[in-house]
């Protein structure tokens, strides 16, 4: 699984890095609360598939060592970024104007 | 004036000392004229009181009062507004009528003072002239930005057109920056074109535009106010947040506040977006120079984002750059830097450098993991010696082992030198496959570890070295049964046989039911008995023959039938007739003529009897093809499960391959696999293609039949034999069948270290390269209807060969010599100096005599196919010594370039990035 995908184990479990086995197994079990086979399939499917792939602790350190991909989309990256654009209120608009007054 | 200068014409006695009135004279009005208009209004008001003094006349006092002002708007300007109003009521007591000049000056201090009222005041009058009403506005336009204040100023009435504009415009700014509105509070018809707050009508519809996204619009707006006007101000800001380029702004640094609005409501993620799909497309284009601007671009959008994320976009832009060879110099130029070297970016460049699938990558790839190792246990990814550190070395482990043995040859030169120079430290030292997998089974003793470990190990000529291996992985795992049998053959191959026992007995206390296990003791009590054969110590043999027996038998009447021809093999020896006789008989009746001959035969291959023996008489089965085929397939299973290489009736081949491609052909699958392999161990090549031909139309195990049919083809049907052992590898892959697939690569692998490119009857990349569905089902079906095996003459490449023969690269734009080369910044061959047609042009030509003989040396030189292939040339009218070059000089020149082209530097030779 590519790190920088949203196949990426960790993502689909929710789990960080740095997770043990513990709470790897406990973070399985909240998703699969949360995408029954009956209602979500194709993402219970992602959830057991990388359940399987972390539990493992030797593919957990292959996956960790060997998935990064040199040749993922750039806009992998961004995931998550916000747009900007935030409404911030006149307050910091109306300090330009008063700074150049 | 220079300040020498002005003391001397204050202290001029002409201006000041004379007493007594007198004319204003020109050269001092306009000394004072000069010092207001270069702002030295206070030596300019001192000078005018004085000259006022003296003269009193009204020219006098006109300047005086010009003085006056022009103190008055330099303390405004420097916002001394408490001098100003002393100086204005000064000017009020002793000039009342010039009170009315001084309109714009009030005006600023009321606005510095914050009293709008009396700014704005005179405009309730209507009778106000219109100039005066003109001057107020345009002060209102230019300087006022307080809408609220001016929306409740009390000065005017509440319904005045000013007021009303200015509250629904505070209200409309308000709103706009605060979340989404709609067109109707955009659409503000208490302000008109003529009203002074025209201008941040347009502001609020700007903001509104940029806040929908509609960029043109928004700039269209903010196109629409004036320079001078208060809300101008918005405007760089607003540039700014619309990701318009610096180097189109005048003026371009942004004061703090508008770097915290830019901060707060700027769009950082579009314009980084839109950056970097262009640089996606540069690099699919790769081309270098739109690459490097398209970096440019990301380097400016990514400004304004989180540090991190700036940084991890940098390490990936340079991660790529470095697979497409551009200098990192040209990046770090216009990228403002090199990026962080930590764990996270060198473990992308190693990945990189190993998806180039070369030796230089490879090479490469190992010198980046090493560094990689480091970063990450000082970051604490994992601790040194973890597992994770296990799995690296592994990995790297493998790595090196698919480099090239003279590369390996010149890294360890190298490596010798530099620890002879003291240059580097021990932990820098390119690392060895033998330390690799000491540290991958230390830190993770896993069987896979220890099974690629035994697997390189297997390959060394001293068989301690891979005696050594197996030890630890027993000592490690003291259950696991492969080091166990490692030992055993490793002793056997030795003749120890006592030693092999031993491990033997070892390994069926561990699982003495394992087919592995039991057809190790079946070949070891064989070998055992062989060898006591071959010593003619026919009585010893007995006692091995009662240990075969008490082994589970696979298929009913093997182990009997072994033993029975062992005892015919004691028979002969001691040179007993009957008994001879009456163990070939019990073989007649378990095994049938056909089987028993091939058996006993092999037998007295392995027990050298030679003449000595007799065979018994095998009559001719011409006319049951079926008894004679399934008498080979008897013996073929015997011989696979004893390990017994068992010969080939050569004068029936034919009479059994053709029997094998009639639709009653009764023999299975697993069979006919069985046949194959021993025809193909007997060198019975056509019958081996011939079990092939039934197993391909038999439609299972395909895989297994192609690679069968790939190692039984004459070694010239090179298209062909890509062919089979493509699909082979790629219908293994899909259907998992690991070990299949690791025995087609290891074949590729061992051809492939052969070293002589030329003699490669098979092509790696060909084969071990991805097919599609489509391709493989042609294959399949060509290979399907390929009943007759190959002959020299009459057969064409198949079909699909086309499809998988090597697409040569497209011809480069760009010119190629070294001069050019070195522009671009790319790295220079170690054989761009050798230029041959220099030396020729200097030293001139060989004679005709000497390229005939030349030709005819290389020629005597070259393996068999390689001749055939260029004296086919020669034939087809190439010139002869081009043929040659196109057959080795560019597979020589080809395989160096790969090697040397694009190599990183060793940590010795400089800094890495």
């Amino acid at each position: 699984m590519n790190q920088n995908s949203p196949l990426d184990p960790y993502a689909v479990l929710c789990v960080g890095q740095d997770a043990d086995d513990e709470g790897i197994r406990a973070a399985y079990l909240a998703r699969l609360k949360q995408f029954p086979p009956d209602r979500a399939p194709v993402q219970f499917e992602q959830i057991r598939d990388a359940y399987e792939l972390l539990r493992d602790r030797r593919r957990r350190a292959q996956c960790m060592l060997f998935s990064a991909d040199p040749e993922a989309p750039l806009s992998s990256l961004l995931t998550g970024m916000d747009n900007g654009r935030q409404y911030v209120g006149s307050g910091p608009w109306l300090a330009v104007l008063k700074e150049k007054n | 004036m220079a300040r020498e200068q002005l003391k001397k014409v204050i202290s001029s006695p002409g201006a000041v000392l004379s007493s007594g009135k007198s004319a204003l004279l020109p050269a001092e009005a306009e000394r004072v004229r000069e010092l207001i208009a270069s702002r030295h209004s206070k030596a300019a008001l001192q000078m005018a009181k004085d000259l006022h003094k003296r003269c009193a006349g009204p020219e006098s006092e006109t300047l005086l009062i010009d003085s006056y002002k022009a103190r008055i708007e330099d303390l405004l300007r420097l916002k001394m507004t408490v001098e100003a109003k002393s100086l204005m009521e000064i000017l009020g007591e002793r000039f009342p009528a010039a009170l009315a000049q001084l309109g714009e000056a009030k005006r600023e201090l009321h606005a510095l003072n914050g009293r709008l009222e009396e700014v704005v005041g005179p405009l309730a009058d209507d009778s106000l002239d219109a100039a005066e009403r003109e001057r107020i506005e345009a002060f209102v336009r230019q300087r006022v930005e307080d809408l609220p204040a001016l929306a409740t100023v009390s000065s005017l009435p509440a319904e005045h057109p000013l007021r009303v504009a200015a509250a629904a415009l505070a209200a409309a700014f308000q709103a706009v920056t605060q979340g989404p509105v709609d067109d109707q509070l955009l659409a503000l018809p208490q302000v008109s074109r003529r009203s002074p707050l025209a201008a941040w009508k347009a502001l609020v519809r700007a903001i509104a535009c940029y806040y929908r996204r509609e960029d043109e619009a928004c700039r269209q707006w903010l196109g629409t106010i004036a320079g001078d006007c208060a809300a101008a101000r918005m405007i760089p800001a607003m540039n700014a947040m619309l990701g318009t380029r610096p180097e189109t702004n005048t003026g371009t640094k942004l004061s703090p506040a508008e770097d915290r609005l830019v901060a707060a409501a700027g769009d950082h993620g579009v314009p980084l977006r839109s950056a970097v799909e262009a640089l996606e497309t540069a690099f699919q284009a790769k081309k270098r120079h739109p690459i490097l601007e398209a970096i440019r671009a990301v380097a400016f959008a990514s400004q304004r984002c989180s540090p991190a994320l700036r940084d991890r976009l940098h390490q990936h832009v340079v991660a790529r750059c470095m697979a497409h060879h551009i200098p990192l110099e040209a990046i770090r130029n216009i990228s403002g830097g090199a990026p962080r070297k930590d764990a996270y970016f060198l473990r992308l460049v190693a990945r990189g450098s190993e998806e180039r699938h070369s030796a230089v990558g490879d090479e490469e790839a190992v010198w980046v993991w090493q560094q990689f190792r480091r970063a990450a246990i000082e970051e604490k990814w994992f601790a040194a010696g973890g597992l994770e550190d296990g799995v690296l070395a592994l990995h790297m482990a493998q790595l090196v082992e698919k480099l090239p043995a003279d590369l390996i040859e010149e890294i360890e030169d190298e490596e010798s030198w530099n620890q002879a120079q003291g240059k580097r430290k021990r932990e820098d030292f390119f690392p060895s496959v033998t330390m690799l997998y000491e540290r991958a089974c230390t830190a993770d003793p896993s069987s896979e570890a220890f099974q690629k470990w035994l697997q390189w190990a297997q390959k060394d000529r001293d068989w301690k070295v891979a005696d050594e291996v197996a030890e630890r992985w027993r000592v490690a795992q003291p259950t696991e049964i492969q080091p166990l049998l490692h030992l055993m053959e490793s002793a056997e191959k030795r003749s120890a046989f006592k030693k092999s026992l031993k491990y033997l007995q070892d390994a069926e206390k561990l699982d003495g039911l394992s087919p592995v296990v039991r057809k190790a003791k079946v070949r070891l009590l064989l070998a055992a008995s062989f060898r006591q054969l071959r010593q003619g110590k026919a009585h010893l043999v007995a006692a091995e023959i009662e240990r075969l027996q008490t082994v589970p038998e696979v298929r009913p009447g093997e182990i009997a039938a072994l033993a029975a021809g062992l005892r015919w093999c004691c028979a002969v020896i001691d040179k007993d007739k009957a008994g001879q006789e009456a163990q070939a008989a019990e073989l007649m009746e378990s095994i049938g003529g056909v089987a028993r001959h091939m058996l006993l035969v092999a037998l007295m291959n392995e027990a050298q009897l030679g003449p000595k023996a007799k065979l018994p008489e095998l009559k001719a089965f011409r006319s049951a093809s079926a008894e004679l085929l399934a008498g080979t397939i008897k013996a073929c299973q015997l011989g696979e499960w004893a390990a017994l290489t068992m010969p080939m009736l050569f004068g029936w081949s034919g009479e059994i391959a053709w029997f094998l491609t009639q639709p009653n052909c009764p023999a299975d699958t697993a069979q006919l696999l069985t046949l194959g392999e021993a025809a193909l161990k007997g060198s019975a090549k056509e019958l081996a293609y011939a079990a092939s031909v039934a197993g391909l139309a038999g439609g299972q195990a395909d895989a297994r039949f192609l690679f069968l049919r790939g190692r039984a083809l004459p070694d010239w049907a090179k298209p062909m034999r890509n062919g089979c052992l493509t699909a082979a590898l790629e219908l293994a892959r899909r259907e998992r069948d690991t070990e299949l697939a690791g025995k087609i690569v290891d074949l590729i692998g061992v051809r492939r270290r052969s070293g002589y490119g030329f003699l490669l009857d098979t092509d790696p990349e060909i084969v071990s390269r991805p097919v599609s569905a489509e391709l493989l089902k042609a294959i399949l079906e060509e290979e399907r209807k390929a009943n007759k095996y190959p002959s020299q003459n009459s057969t064409q490449p198949p079909k699909y060969w086309p499809k998988i023969m090597p697409v040569p690269p497209p011809l480069s734009e760009e010119c190629d010599c070294p001069e050019c080369r070195a522009s671009r910044g790319e790295p220079m061959d170690d054989w761009d100096e050798d230029d041959d047609e220099d030396e020729d042009s200097i030293f001139g030509g060989p004679s005709l005599q000497e390229l005939v003989a030349g030709v005819a040396r290389i020629l005597e030189l070259m393996p068999p196919d390689l001749r055939r292939q260029t004296q086919e040339a020669i034939n087809a009218g190439v010139d002869p010594l081009e043929a040659c070059t196109q057959t080795i000089g560019n597979d020589q020149k080809a395989a160096k370039a790969s090697k040397k082209a694009s190599r990183i530097p060793r940590p010795d030779q400089g800094i890495l990035f």
